[in-house]
């Protein structure tokens, strides 16, 4: 894992004792809100429909047990004793008082963490596929590359004040488990021909009230120009940028009007003159950097003890079926923790929950732990002899929930019930289809599927790339909830097709329902996942399950 | 400006500056954390007289809100955003919901 060096040590606590004299200042009268809340959000401090928001990056989903502790201690010092992990791999408190944060700051430069970049039009926090430098299929940790562009990235004065935020993602296997086709960048490591590793640059992806799907920009760009090209990228993007209208300032709209063709030549002539900028000292940062990720020191230990708990356990045996994931190592497995419990708020974690994940990271993840995109936490390095202690542990804590990937794990923004943005709720949608389906006991038969919940258009919990996707509308001063079924976020990403109007906050948990028994009489088999049938049979099957059931009911 | 309709208000409505918590002016022109104890104007004009009148250095985003007579006596706002400002979110008991000065209501 990287750690700070004396020029990061130094920037962030110089950044937090600078926000002390902002808040200093604002509480003394000195400053305007007007003045402030640019200063507060440089610093990831939002206002919320309850209280002030910390928004905290976590750099490529990347803990060990201190820093989660530390988000522990904070929970209960400052906050209300939990905390929300966010679908950018960031965690968020959403009750500290303004005279506390700067505190709060200090407490986070203390373990290596903090809160820069978190909102504005900058480079926000560079998110990574959560098993990185554990999967199977990966040609490489993507991390190292992650965390060269939060350093390029961080407080660069170029791109201080972008047309509107910037999100990257870096993944390093075919398999694509970051979203990476729907952020302004999506970053791939691959291989040429000739088996050099370089990268694969996708262009233009994003969610929000124009969600587009990335398009590739560079198939393949070699190693060493990497910062050159993206700086190339951000240049023209900042010339060619919507600055007069917020809602077409994305990349996303820039490829769209421009053409990826047009775009493809001035990004590539302004490469020519900005590679020549660059002498290689950013690859010797990167050498470095690659060495803070080197592979943990694997332990060899026999796997009688899970073989034997395996056999015997059905409760271990479903948390292994579900929640294991093939690690690199054949005695090793990648362990993710549902934060999902039936009836639970998704991505919330208790302060007791975060030491217990500590805790357990500490004694059997090679004191690793990740934030995935999907709000749960990742165990990466376990060996598979050590799976029934862990499990016992995370029973214990009520953290074993067998659902990963289920209908249950579900993804949910904090809509209506924290955020100021939000036009319906979202969490209680989430509840509610988590508790009627674990009640029906016929999770495990649906099979894997995702379904993904925003409280409004722009879409933090990615519903238009959800199998079943849900947004939370207003309509005639109620909330009404709309459904898209067929979305993807993997490599194959797709936005998903509108069925039709939208349902009231009553009607769209019956509405999940009838798409979920229509699924099941359509299947082929009970190998047949919702999303191959959904490809097979068409949205008109759906939609006349869903609206034909409607006017029934009406009648009736 | 005409009066609003079906005996609706208006509430002057904001976030406290030290806390981001909800706060309403109350009719003594002081920021009140529960919106029973809201002043309602009755009519736009007088409201944003009020409102362009008020010590704001305490608050942020001043705006107001649609408020009609609740069943039970007092207050009730007209939006369920403005319902969920005045209690706290749904999924747990926290927030107004939990303070101890609603419970005694």
């Amino acid at each position: 894992m990287y750690h700070y060096t004396d020029f990061d040590r130094a920037f962030v606590s110089d950044r937090a004792a600078m926000f002390r004299t902002q808040v200093a200042r604002r509480l003394d009268g000195s400053l305007s809100e007007e003045e402030f809340r640019p200063l507060r959000l440089m610093n990831g401090l939002y206002l919320m429909l309850h209280a002030y928001m910390l928004r905290i990056a976590i750099p490529y989903g990347t803990l060990n047990s201190a820093k989660m502790r530390q988000l522990a201690m904070i929970a209960d010092r400052w906050d209300k004793g939990y905390g929300h992990f966010t679908t950018r791999q960031n965690i968020q408190f959403n009750w500290p008082k303004l005279p506390d944060v700067p505190d709060i700051l200090e407490a986070l430069a203390d373990v290596e963490m903090h809160a820069i970049q978190s909102s504005g039009n900058c480079i926000r926090n560079v998110t990574a596929d959560h098993f990185a430098g554990a999967a199977a299929d990966e040609i490489e940790d993507p991390r190292p590359t992650a965390e060269l562009i939060r350093q390029w990235s961080t407080d660069h004065p170029e791109f201080a004040f972008l047309p509107r935020k910037f999100k990257f993602a870096v993944i390093g296997s075919a398999q694509d488990r970051a979203v990476s086709k729907m952020h302004d960048i999506g970053i791939r490591l691959v291989r040429d021909a000739r088996g050099e590793k370089g990268y694969e640059l996708s262009i233009g992806g994003g969610l929000g009230r124009t969600p587009m799907v990335g398009r590739v920009l560079r198939g393949f760009l070699p190693r060493g120009d990497l910062l050159a090209y993206l700086e190339a990228i951000l240049q023209v993007y900042n010339v060619l940028g919507r600055r007069d209208n917020k809602y077409k300032a994305r990349i996303k709209i820039t490829v769209h009007e421009t053409g990826l063709d047009r775009l493809q030549e001035m990004v590539e002539a302004r490469f020519l003159l900005q590679r020549t900028r660059f002498d290689g000292s950013d690859q010797i940062v990167l050498a470095a950097i690659e060495r803070d990720f080197a592979e943990p020191d694997y332990q060899r230990l026999t796997s009688d003890a899970f073989d034997a708990a395996y056999t015997k356990n059905g409760a271990f045996r479903s948390f292994v079926d579900t929640n294991i994931t093939a690690h690199k190592q054949p005695d090793y497995a990648i362990v993710t923790v549902s934060l999902k419990a039936h009836g639970a708020t998704p991505g919330d974690a208790s302060s007791d929950q975060m030491r217990l994940l500590a805790d357990l990271a500490q004694k059997f993840s090679h004191d690793e732990l990740r934030v995935s995109h999907e709000q749960n936490i990742i165990l990466p390095h376990v060996p598979k002899a050590l799976l029934p202690a862990l499990y016992a542990g995370l029973r214990d804590g009520r953290l074993a929930t067998a659902n990963i990937g289920l209908i249950s794990d579900i993804i949910a923004c904090p809509g209506m019930d924290y955020c100021d943005l939000a036009t319906a709720r979202a969490i209680p949608v989430a509840q509610d289809i988590a508790r009627r389906f674990d009640s029906l006991k016929i999770e495990r038969d649906i099979g894997p599927i995702k379904i993904k919940i925003s409280g409004c258009i722009n879409a933090c919990g990615h519903h238009h790339v959800a199998h079943i996707g849900i947004l939370g509308l207003e309509k005639h001063g109620v909330e009404s909830y709309q459904i898209t079924l067929g979305g993807d976020a993997t490599e194959t990403a797709r936005i998903g097709d509108r069925v039709g109007p939208g349902f009231s906050a009553d009607d769209i948990l019956p509405a999940v329902e009838t798409i979920i028994y229509t699924y099941l009489a359509h299947r082929l088999d009970p190998e047949e996942q919702f999303i191959q049938t959904y490809r097979r049979i068409g949205l008109p099957v759906f939609k006349t399950a869903l609206y034909g059931q409607k006017e029934q009911s009406r009648a009736a | 400006m005409s009066k609003n309709p079906n005996d609706r208000g208006l509430v002057i409505t904001a976030s406290a500056l030290l806390e981001g918590d909800v706060v309403y002016l109350d009719a003594a022109k002081h920021w009140v954390r529960h919106l029973d104890r809201a002043n309602s104007f009755p009519d736009t004009e007088t409201a944003r007289q009020a409102l362009d009148a008020q010590d704001q250095r305490d608050v942020i985003g001043a705006y107001l809100m649609d408020t009609r007579p609740a069943p039970n006596g007092g207050l009730e706002p007209v939006h369920f955003r403005e319902d969920f400002r005045r209690t706290g979110p749904s999924n747990r008991f926290l927030g107004k919901q939990a303070d101890p000065l609603v419970q005694e209501r």
